[in-house]
């Protein structure tokens, strides 16, 4: 059940995870993401038919709290760790572009 | 030497007036100055002043000291926000990162009046078993500084190892509490899912983190547990289980039942890892406790059920890390983290995720389903932690699936949510330290106290120090 991760679905996951890798590592990448999830593929030859799945380890129960007011940040301390800012507020990348771009 | 004396010797002695918290905070920078340059534990201290001020502070107040913490110097791994430093989680990326707010634990330790000495090294963002992973210098093992110090809370076990400060917080996901605890002949605490508030914990996989203390004593965990659980509003995720008493039956002597897992002795183990934990094994048998086989068959695929878990939830958590709010560019992320990412994306991703994460946690079901059908023949587990002695630098870093191998035995503990205490159990013919694991149930914690408690007395490899000490001091 050997399946090798090719180049361009290591480009895929890349892009997936908003990562942008440098074209001369993209080999080791490779390599290294085959041998881990050619490791990870063992569990196929499990079978689970109606087993449920956990996703976390907590009381099945809601945690309700009174909506009240606290204290909270104010905008200067909000906006203290960025880097980019105008008038009170962040500044973000495009992520819209006209059409003839 | 002060902060060789277990916290309650040091609780009398401040009480006492026969020493001051100056005298603490002192001796604990004088030796981070002195050692820490071969160690890289810490990533950002304290200034000095600021602190001496502080232990000034603290000593005209002794007489209304309540908590055995207070005036007790200590760190955090550098996963834990604070206001007093910059917090980096290891990463460039947050390299000049001052947060706006504290973490839980933090305050409730500031509450009981220990001091904050500094940040420790660990591996960025907890992606790593060797602090390697870490924009800050690698961490090296006191008792060889050839040697990896575990990870990712590499830098809190150093510290303690090379008594730099009274205790330390660690944060355990797959085994970064009790993997360095082992490499460094530390005690070290994995607490249940839920026991203490993760709030202002820097995420890596939010369903598997927990919050710990690292100390050179199970009685000096136990010490500083009591000071961090409870539950905390601004964590949904921390219990209301009120079965907290972790000193009051300390050294209630129990007899009790100790479940060996088959898969914790299997291919892979390092037989002289394997010699060390069966001595221990026979040692509780001579103090009275009754040893029986038992077997968690899904261990096998532990690795991936643990990794396809993680790295899926630490895909999601560091997409936060884009530069706008805080932090510098994600391109500055290191090749492990970016590996790391990748992996949980890939197993997330459409055509992958039924086969991959999906299955994972149906693996965890089952998973856990095994663990609790073992402890219907035993109270605790005993295995070891990892299955190999400390690596050379540089052996695992560049061997990433022998890198994720070696968190066999603890990362599925997270996966099952359940408490695993890491202690010292012995030493290589090189001196190279080896800890076992006492693994229990959700919220047993105080029982694996105890029985650490009791090893404790049984054995003194809790007191060794490292020679980097005997050299220097």
């Amino acid at each position: 059940m050997k399946q090798k991760i090719d180049k361009s679905l290591v480009k895929h996951i890349a892009q997936l995870a908003n990562l942008e890798l440098d074209e001369d590592k993209i080999d080791l990448y490779q390599d290294q993401l085959s041998v881990i999830v050619d490791h990870f593929n063992d569990l196929k030859s499990l079978s689970f038919a109606d087993v449920p799945e956990t996703s976390r380890i907590v009381e099945e129960e809601n945690v309700w709290r009174e909506d009240k007011v606290t204290p909270s940040f104010n905008q200067d301390e909000a906006l203290s760790n960025s880097k980019n800012t105008h008038q009170g507020y962040f500044l973000v990348p495009y992520v819209l572009t006209q059409k003839d771009e | 030497m002060l902060l060789d004396k277990s916290i309650s010797q040091l609780a009398r002695l401040l009480k006492d007036k026969k020493n001051s918290v100056v005298d603490l905070v002192t001796e604990s920078y004088e030796r981070i100055e002195k050692l820490d340059h071969q160690l890289n534990s810490f990533i950002t201290l304290r200034d000095k002043k600021e602190v001496i001020k502080e232990a000034q502070q603290a000593d005209k107040n002794i007489g209304k000291a309540t908590s055995p913490l207070y005036g007790i110097p200590y760190s955090l791994k550098d996963a834990y926000v604070n206001k007093e430093t910059r917090t980096t989680c290891g990463s460039e990326v947050l390299d000049k990162f001052n947060s706006p707010y504290e973490a839980t634990v933090h305050r409730k330790l500031k509450e009981a009046g220990a001091i904050l000495i500094g940040k420790n090294n660990l591996d960025a963002w907890g992606h790593g078993g060797s602090t390697e992973n870490t924009d800050y210098g690698a961490g090296k093992n006191p008792w060889d500084l050839t040697r990896i110090q575990g990870g990712s809370s590499g830098g809190p076990a150093a510290a303690i190892s090379s008594r730099m400060v009274g205790f330390a917080i660690g944060e355990d996901t797959g085994g970064s509490i009790r993997n360095p605890s082992s490499m460094c002949n530390t005690s070290g605490l994995k607490v249940s899912y839920g026991r203490v508030s993760r709030y202002g914990t820097i995420a890596y996989a939010s369903s598997l983190d927990s919050v710990g203390p690292m100390a050179k004593s199970v009685e000096d965990l136990a010490l500083v547990l009591e000071s961090m659980v409870g539950k905390d509003e601004l964590d949904a995720t921390s219990s209301a289980n009120k079965d907290v008493k972790y000193i009051k039956n300390l050294n209630k002597k129990v007899t009790k039942t100790i479940g060996v897992p088959k898969e914790f002795f299997g291919d892979g183990l390092d037989p002289i890892v394997e010699n060390i934990i069966l001595r221990a094994v026979k040692e509780y048998e001579a103090a009275g406790y009754k040893i029986v086989n038992v077997s968690i068959p899904l261990m096998e695929y532990g690795v991936s059920i643990y990794y396809l878990t993680g790295l899926s939830e630490t895909s999601s958590n560091m997409a936060r890390y884009d530069g706008v709010r805080y932090g510098e560019s994600r391109q500055l992320l290191s090749d492990e983290t970016k590996r790391r990412i990748m992996l949980g994306s890939y197993a997330l991703s459409a055509g992958y995720a039924d086969e991959l994460y999906k299955k994972a946690q149906q693996a965890r079901t089952k998973l856990i389903e095994e663990f609790n059908k073992a402890f219907e023949s035993c109270d605790v587990l005993l295995a070891p932690v990892t299955p190999s002695i400390p690596a050379k630098i540089g052996e695992l870093i560049n061997d990433p699936l022998k890198s994720f191998l070696e968190d066999l035995y603890t990362g599925p503990i997270n996966v099952a949510g359940l408490t695993s205490l890491s202690l010292p159990a012995g030493f290589t013919k090189d001196n190279l330290p080896v800890g076992m694991q006492l693994i229990g149930q959700r919220f047993h914690e105080a029982e694996l106290l105890k029985m650490g408690y009791v090893y404790q007395q049984l054995t003194d490899w809790h007191t060794k120090k490292p020679p980097i000490l005997n050299q220097n001091d």
